[in-house]
């Protein structure tokens, strides 16, 4: 049976709560000090929440509830008395995974928990990693070169956004050719030379980003940002860069 | 008891428990419009009118909608009088 956490600490709500929702484990709270508590030492399901408590506001706990990106998030519903758009959109904006008005309809309110149940913890999900003037899209998969605002993309295949957005998540560290193989293709048979050309294809691509990667002998690849090289959407017409001498930053 | 509409079943029980917390709820109210606590006046407005529906009074509940916005534009004259007609309705359906 799913633990529902129940905060509002209007008796009327709790009542018609109460006797919509028998299915499942419910628990109480009058305010967000109680809510808290609960929420550390219950096990929750899913949350329902209203806005105005006697001790803040409903989103104070939901920006809370919010952990770091990509851990699951306890579901919440706001059930509120509030209709306008502007407090439906702020809601779902801080992370609730839906917006009940009331007065609702039981049936309304226990398909919605079923739908939010269903969906199970949500992730927030990080959409976009920026470095420098790089701006690699996660989801898509896509790299992009930000010129002046103006998003180019930069065509990476599969492979080299793998190799881009491993060196981005591990900035700083150097990568040995041998490790690399191991990390990007796993089992897959590829030569080391074949490694060295992926390199140097995604380099060529990063012409148009203030990052490159430098590869010191023996030791292996890096990335770096180069903040003195700096571009501008004219770049886009040029065949060559005229740049003023690198000045290499250390990325950790 | 006597509802404006049909409620569910399982809520009937509720509705003499809802009724007795408005008569009660009746005093606070004109304390709270002899001060002009508007912000206190609202939030039991705003409470009112997303469950008076669901107890079997959606009159109540419009009401309840009126006199929120009235303390939101603190407009006391036509809180008195929104206050009136509550008070009128509530007392068609008390026991």
């Amino acid at each position: 049976m799913e633990t529902i956490l129940i905060i509002d600490d209007n008796i009327e709500t709790q009542i018609l709560l109460k006797t919509i929702l028998k299915s499942y484990k419910l628990i109480v709270a009058y305010n967000l000090k109680e809510a808290e508590t609960y929420f550390q030492t219950e096990k929750i399901d899913l949350i329902l929440l209203d806005l105005y408590l006697p001790d803040g506001n409903g989103l104070m706990f939901l920006k809370k509830l919010c952990p770091e990106p990509n851990v699951p998030k306890v579901p919440v519903i706001i059930i509120s008395s509030s209709d306008d758009i502007t407090s439906k959109v702020t809601g779902l904006k801080s992370g609730a995974d839906d917006f009940i008005t009331k007065p609702f309809a039981p049936e309304d309110l226990q398909a919605r928990i079923i739908s939010v149940l269903r969906r199970g913890p949500a992730r927030h999900t990080i959409e976009f990693l920026n470095l420098g003037n790089l701006v690699l899209d996660l989801i898509e998969h896509q790299a992009k070169a930000d010129l002046d605002g103006k998003l180019i993309d930069l065509n990476l295949t599969p492979i080299e956004f793998k190799i881009l957005l491993n060196f981005c998540n591990h900035l700083g560290h150097e990568y040995s050719r041998e490790e690399l193989k191991q990390l990007i293709w796993k089992d897959t048979y590829i030569s080391l030379r074949n490694v060295d050309t992926h390199i140097c294809n995604l380099r060529k691509k990063l012409e148009l980003t203030n990052i490159d990667i430098q590869n010191k002998r023996s030791r292996g690849y890096f990335l770096i940002v180069n903040t003195y090289k700096k571009f501008s959407s004219a770049h886009l017409f040029t065949d060559s860069f005229d740049l003023p001498k690198a000045k290499q930053i250390s990325c950790y | 008891m006597r509802t404006e509409i049909p409620i569910q079943k399982e809520i009937e029980p509720f509705v003499s428990f809802f009724l007795d917390s408005r008569a009660k709820e009746i005093l606070t109210i004109e304390q709270l419009i002899a001060d002009k606590n508007y912000s206190e006046l609202e939030k039991i407005f705003h409470n009112l009118k997303g469950v008076s529906k669901s107890f079997g009074f959606p009159t109540l509940g419009n009401i309840a909608l009126e006199l929120e916005r009235a303390c939101v534009e603190k407009n006391i004259t036509l809180a008195i009088s929104l206050f009136s007609d509550l008070k009128s309705y509530l007392r068609k359906y008390s026991h």
